[in-house]
């Protein structure tokens, strides 16, 4: 959806044609739904987020004043609906070790990620990305995988700058860690079946 | 120098990694169970009934009412004002001691105010209930 058509659908839903929303959530739905599985790491948890996102949203649509992009200011609506749910739910917060990893196991891990079936690859990499805390999972996913700039994530998140970029910088840090460690039982399961 | 290599080397693998993810999908019907949301979250702000007249407003009528119907019986004769109770400077100056008339209601203005008042209070009701009947 361009952002001309996007402003036509806001327009006619400000007016009242409720319609035009199911567009709006067509076009966001997964993308919104992808950010709520990083933070609450449920999927039907994630599915309510998404949902309560939605109304939230339509709800609130005169709020929004065309500062930023109708996506970015989604997704804030998203980011804050995931963090309340599982502030309600008291999830535990995982926490891993730091350790250093060099640049030439960073590459050992790359070609030996190469050598695993695509499909099984996704779900590892997923598996991993879900062992991330949430705040920095969703930093991930949003910085790499819906490719928000830095300017629309500090507006999401409400985070400052710095923040950011050391919860981004940790963030990659600590995934390769956990790729690394979840590797040798992929790679012994992959051989094991040749 | 080698630092920075590691991070671009670090930053490229992540998004490398990260854009394997298979693409998370919601459920089929998705959009419809929104809509539905919505809809009922719209119909109940219709349906929320704002009364004709309000409870304020019904108390004010009824004590306007009961001022206009009861107040003849605290006065013997049927008297709302007596002039001649109270001392005006301005009616000694214009010489209005001897006033002494009162303000009375005949018996037929008084069955009509109660009469008119019962209407009111009945067609108030029924017409209340008609328009909500036909609202919808």
């Amino acid at each position: 959806m361009t952002a001309n058509q996007e402003q036509i659908f806001i327009q006619k839903i400000r007016k009242g044609d409720a319609h035009a929303f199911t567009y709006i959530i067509d076009a966001y739905k997964n993308m919104v739904f992808g950010l709520a599985v990083q933070v609450t790491k449920n999927r039907e948890e994630a599915e309510e987020v998404t949902q309560d996102t939605f109304i939230k949203a339509y709800q609130n649509l005169a709020s929004f004043n065309g500062d930023s992009k109708f996506s970015t200011w989604l997704y804030k609506i998203a980011y804050r609906t995931a963090l309340d749910s599982i502030k309600k739910n008291k999830k535990h917060k995982q926490t891993y070790e730091l350790t250093e990893v060099s640049l030439h196991q960073l590459k050992e891990v790359e070609q030996q990620l190469d050598a695993i079936d695509i499909k099984k690859r996704s779900k590892m990499i997923d598996a991993c990305l879900q062992q991330l805390p949430e705040d920095e999972k969703s930093i991930i996913w949003m910085f790499y995988y819906d490719e928000l700039s830095l300017k629309e994530i500090l507006e999401v998140t409400n985070l400052t700058a710095s923040t950011v970029k050391v919860k981004l910088h940790r963030a990659r840090k600590k995934l390769l860690e956990i790729v690394k460690n979840s590797l040798e039982p992929a790679l012994i399961e992959h051989y094991g079946r040749k | 120098m080698g630092e920075n290599k590691h991070i671009e080397e670090l930053d490229s693998f992540t998004k490398k990694l990260v854009k394997q993810i298979e693409p998370l999908e919601v459920s089929t019907a998705f959009t419809v169970k929104v809509m539905q949301q919505i809809q009922a979250k719209q119909q109940a702000m219709l349906l929320k009934n704002e009364p004709l007249i309000s409870k304020k407003m019904w108390f004010i009528i009824a004590v306007v009412t009961g001022f206009v119907l009861f107040i003849p019986y605290f006065f013997e004769s049927k008297k709302i004002i007596d002039l001649s109770q109270f001392k005006f400077s301005l009616l000694e100056t214009l010489k209005l001691d001897d006033l002494n008339f009162t303000i009375g209601i005949s018996t037929i203005t008084f069955y009509a105010i109660v009469f008119f008042g019962l209407m009111l209070s009945i067609q108030i009701v029924y017409l209340k209930n008609y328009f909500t009947k036909n609202m919808y």
